[in-house]
């Protein structure tokens, strides 16, 4: 009877420090942010003014939980694209693009994938998004100076 | 008819029954099998006998021999169904076309919305302050506002300082504008040194655009009691400051306040209504920063 509060103890600090975003495979993970929508950003506005957690933190979340995931498995196209699509979507409310320097490192290690990827966006999306990859990636090498 | 008769026509038709087959066999030139001789259901296996003789030398071997009507056919036939085989391996291979995504950024504009504004706190104050004031009005302060407004993004591209020095030069690299708020084309990168050990030493030196900004005679108002206690947040900032912030993942930020208050907005690389220590809409994007300076140059009114 003894280890019985120390189990209860154990169970509740585990599941007060547990990572509230982890996905367990890539296709998980392209659904889940496949799922955002601008309606979502926008919605922001109302979600702040009720005092509740924005879904602009949640990208952020998904993302880095990607991030991790990434770090064992390979990333594919349609993952990359998603990715592409979350960062946008952040940068509406986000002009510092905080979510394309979460997913730099994993950008560096695969333009190839992210360049293929982003020929499936809006002409005017890629341009964008292109040109804030590559200047975010200069300025991880050589400051922002 | 006598006995002796009948049973010679008896025996020779049983001889011929019997003993007959083998010569029959030898009249067709089939070799009998004596295998299953004791089997009398067994049937005689044909092994003819080939006769071997020498063939005459082949005289078009060395030659194409000439094809005939069926040949032809089946050969376009074998040609046809390789390359039906073979596009259909190329459909197999090449994925269907997918769905282009819809515009996520087009025609979004950032409009300040006066709800999520940062609120600057308590009174400006900077009135009792003629040099800031002098600086905030002044036509430098102006022609750097300018030219800000007019060379940025729509989002950061990582290029926060370089924009704030083409901005404060009023040109871009390596000359600045006569008459523009600094001299001589700001050195160092970048913002803040607290890039990571990957960055290589000699881009770190001279990095702190404060130390920039103070060579060229720019005052930190953090640095002062009696204008920081008026600094609660950056809207509190006067009109012109440069805004200097540490953090982030690449080396601190840098913005242009184009304004007092809350009437204008924050400009390097990018603009926006808000400043990147406040932007509330950002959620944890704009939590990584730390204002550490507040430059204007003091300036005689």
């Amino acid at each position: 009877m003894k280890i019985m509060p120390f189990l209860l103890s154990l169970s509740i600090s585990s599941s007060a420090f547990a990572d509230p975003t982890v996905f367990k495979n890539i296709t998980e993970a392209e659904t889940k942010l496949a799922g955002y929508t601008v309606a979502d950003i926008d919605g922001d506005k109302q979600r702040l003014a009720e005092g509740k957690d924005l879904k602009i933190n949640e990208i952020f979340s998904d993302l880095e939980a990607i991030s991790a995931l990434l770090v064992k498995q390979k990333l594919t196209e349609e993952l990359a694209l998603q990715m592409e699509r979350a960062c946008l979507l952040a940068s509406l409310h986000d002009g510092s693009n905080y979510a394309v320097d979460i997913i730099l490192t994993i950008y560096q290690k695969n333009k190839s994938i992210f360049e293929k990827a982003a020929q499936r966006l809006h002409p005017y999306d890629r341009k964008n998004l292109m040109d804030v990859f590559k200047g975010k990636d200069n300025e991880s090498k050589n400051g922002n100076g | 008819m006598s006995y002796t008769k009948i049973f010679v026509i008896m025996a020779s038709t049983l001889l011929f029954l019997f003993v007959g087959k083998p010569v029959a066999f030898a009249q067709q030139d089939i070799e009998p099998d004596f295998s299953n001789f004791d089997d009398p259901d067994a049937k005689p296996v044909n092994k003819a006998k080939v006769a071997v003789e020498a063939e005459p030398p082949c005289g078009t071997c060395s030659g194409e021999l000439p094809k005939t009507k069926n040949q032809e056919q089946l050969k376009t036939v074998i040609k046809e169904t390789k390359k039906q085989a073979t596009v259909k391996a190329v459909k197999e291979k090449t994925p269907p076309k997918r769905k282009q995504e819809s515009c996520v950024t087009c025609g979004r504009k950032k409009v300040a919305d006066k709800t999520y504004l940062e609120k600057a706190t308590g009174e400006s104050g900077w009135n009792q302050f003629p040099e800031i004031m002098a600086y905030s009005n002044s036509s430098q302060v102006e022609n750097m506002i300018a030219w800000a407004t007019s060379h940025h993004f729509s989002s950061s591209q990582g290029y926060c300082y370089r924009y704030v020095k083409q901005a404060l030069c009023g040109a871009e690299r390596p000359k600045c504008k006569p008459g523009a708020l600094v001299k001589e084309y700001l050195k160092g990168n970048p913002v803040f040194a607290d890039l990571p050990s990957s960055v290589p030493q000699n881009k770190r030196i001279g990095s702190n655009a404060i130390k920039a900004l103070e060579a060229e005679g720019f005052k930190n108002l953090l640095a002062d009691p009696t204008t920081a206690d008026l600094i609660k947040n950056p809207a509190s900032a006067p009109k012109g400051a440069i805004l200097i912030y540490a953090g982030g993942k690449n080396g601190g930020h840098i913005e242009i306040k184009t304004s007092e208050r809350t009437k204008g907005s924050y400009i390097s690389d990018f603009s926006e209504p808000n400043s990147i220590l406040k932007n509330e809409l950002a959620g944890r994007a704009s939590h990584r920063y730390q204002l550490v300076g507040v430059m204007i140059k003091p300036m005689g009114s």
